[in-house]
């Protein structure tokens, strides 16, 4: 506690130091009265409990005050609290924000398609592609990536003006990666 | 003839050789060849090379005898006394009285100061550490953070170690090893768990100079070794099951959103604690300057030419702060298991709130990333991310990991600003 009204005293010392030594009257009287008046009780009382026993000359003097170990104690635990205090203000902060712009995206992209649709209707339908003969011979028969990569495959051959037949497709190991990838982790994790 | 002999005998006797035979001076041997030993780690191990070249030989030049580049008793205050006059009126008559304050007086650095005096003017004042923090801030991306906002907690748990080992500085006192830590003292060793340089020297230079040149060395000695501190401790508080746990993918992040990041926490941390903000503010700087896009000139400077400039300079000096009388103790010892015992307090810190934080969300995020919360970017995220794929090769936990890593910097930033406001 006498750690909190340390910090107490501190901020009404930083108000003083910005010039405000004189009676404040303003919108935040009320809180600067409250800091002001806390603080005095800090510098009358029993607070600055740090300051005293920061003022004796050595460790060992310093382990000989009777409130060492409770300042101690105090001290690491407002620690860890101020500091999870402040991050969680700014994972708060942060997912509003996030939020917030995850909506805004949303609805942008949202117009966008729909846009795109009303365009896309507007237009006259284009003609079927030829169709690219295809023997696909599959364990698990997914037909959407089938087309897809026989799609790819069609693109690549009439660029290079000759056919290709699809004979087999297998699932690799989900454990294996690419040679790209395995050269990403590479370059990621070089000096192991 | 005897011009001659005076001559030698002068030039002799005025030789750093000399220096080698008065009383101490062998402790001077010492310090030379334990730079020698950085140097190996540095140069042979690359231990954290950049800077540990630079502080191993600061710490050759300051040992060697009547160098005269750096001199410990001008930054001691307590050799400093400064007369402080007080007027009093009495009657038509005016008495000056004086009063001993004990403060470090400037003017003589500046008149008496070697070059490494005058270079460490920019630690002692706090000058360098927020400059490097600038060029961090331009090199980082906060993206996995704002993606992720809930890393900012694993980030905050692995500062658990600096706070546990201020405990233990202070345990130290109590069994009685040493000479014992002052509060200022075991706050700065603490700071070591923080995992991060340049808060460390900023944190210590400000509570506890002559503690600078040990702690600096096992902070970055620790920062190079988190690939092999980190992994058992990670392994011994995880199950294969918790490891294999597969992340799923970040959002984007929005320009916007990473451009209005370093301006939201500089504002919100600088009004909470008001001593974080010169690495904070510097950090978040650097940051806006990277993301904003439009003052790539500075970008380039603030990550290549100042930091590099700020480097040489940082690693010297504080290298040179390791005189033998300051650095040959026992303490020095104690300071680096202490250093030791924070990184494991911390690594585990992180990853058992990264354990709580899996329990909660139901087996979705993977523990492991809780240690990369200690900072020492980008090493830790590494870490997490090794380990992880040991367990699963086809994991990919880097980005993931880099979220609580670049949080860790801020939580060490306001950790060290805690200690600083409740202490300095």
């Amino acid at each position: 506690m006498n750690i909190a009204l340390s910090i107490l005293s501190a901020a009404a010392g930083t108000l003083e130091a910005a010039g405000t030594t004189e009676a404040y009257s303003g919108p935040w009287e009320n809180v600067y009265n409250a800091i002001q008046s806390t603080a005095e009780a800090v510098e009358d009382g029993t607070a600055n409990v740090i300051d005293r026993i920061q003022a004796l000359p050595d460790a060992h003097a310093q382990l000989g005050d009777p409130d060492y170990w409770g300042s101690v104690g105090i001290m690491t635990l407002t620690g860890i609290l101020v500091v999870f205090f402040i991050l969680a203000i700014l994972i708060f902060l942060f997912w509003l924000l996030g939020r917030t712009f995850q909506t805004i995206d949303k609805s942008k992209k949202a117009k966008a398609e729909a846009a795109k649709a009303a365009a896309e209707a507007a237009k006259p339908a284009a003609p079927a592609p030829a169709p690219v003969e295809e023997v696909v011979e599959e364990e698990d028969n997914d037909d959407e990536i089938m087309a897809v990569i026989s799609a790819a495959i069609a693109a690549y051959a009439e660029e290079e003006g000759t056919s290709y037949t699809i004979r087999d497709v297998k699932k690799r190991d989900k454990r294996a990666r690419s040679a790209w990838s395995l050269a990403g982790i590479g370059e990621n994790t070089r000096p192991f | 003839m005897e011009i001659f002999v005076d001559t030698i005998k002068s030039l002799a006797t005025g030789s750093g050789f000399a220096g080698f035979g008065v009383e101490n001076g062998w402790q001077s041997i010492i310090m030379i060849l334990l730079s020698f030993v950085l140097f190996y780690l540095a140069i042979k191990k690359q231990y954290e090379p950049l800077l540990m070249l630079p502080i191993a030989f600061g710490m050759l030049l300051t040992n060697l005898p009547f160098s005269g580049l750096y001199h410990a008793e001008l930054w001691n205050p307590s050799t400093n006394p400064y007369f402080a006059p007080e007027y009093i009126q009495e009657g038509a008559n005016l008495l000056v009285t004086y009063t001993k304050e004990v403060s470090l007086d400037y003017g003589r650095v500046l008149h008496e100061g070697g070059l490494l005096d005058m270079l460490y003017l920019g630690v002692k004042l706090g000058i360098y550490p927020p400059i490097i923090f600038l060029g961090i801030g331009a090199m980082t991306d906060f993206g996995p953070l704002i993606a992720n906002p809930k890393s900012f907690l694993l980030g905050a748990a692995a500062q658990g170690g600096i706070f546990f080992t201020f405990l233990g500085a202070c345990a130290i006192n109590a069994i009685g090893l040493g000479d014992g830590f002052t509060l200022k003292q075991a706050a700065s060793i603490a700071i070591i768990g923080g995992a991060d340089g340049p808060t460390a020297i900023f944190l210590t230079s400000r509570l506890a100079p002559e503690l600078l040149g040990s702690i600096a060395v096992a902070a970055y000695s620790y920062m190079a070794l988190v690939p092999v501190i980190q992994p058992p401790i990670m392994k011994l508080l995880t199950t294969e099951k918790e490891r294999s746990v597969k992340m799923g993918q970040l959002r984007q992040v929005s320009k916007l959103e990473k451009i209005v990041f370093p301006i939201a926490v500089t504002v919100i941390v600088s009004l909470i604690v008001p001593d974080s903000t010169s690495l904070v503010g510097m950090l978040m700087l650097g940051n806006l300057m990277k993301e904003s896009g439009v003052c790539e000139r500075l970008v380039k400077t603030a990550t290549n030419e100042l930091m590099n400039i700020i480097t040489i300079f940082l690693g010297v000096t504080v290298g040179a702060t390791a005189v033998a009388q300051n650095f040959l103790k026992v303490d020095t010892l104690l300071i680096i298991a202490l250093g030791l015992l924070a990184f494991c307090i911390g690594t585990a810190c992180g990853v058992l709130l990264g354990k709580l934080m899996y329990l909660l969300s139901g087996g979705k995020i993977n523990p492991l990333i809780g240690s990369a919360g200690v900072s020492a970017v980008p090493m830790a995220a590494r870490v997490s991310q090794k380990v992880g794929q040991e367990t699963n090769p086809s994991n990919f936990l880097l980005m993931h990991a880099m979220g609580p890593n670049v949080a860790g910097v801020i939580g060490s930033a306001v950790a060290a600003g805690v200690l600083l406001s409740v202490l300095g």
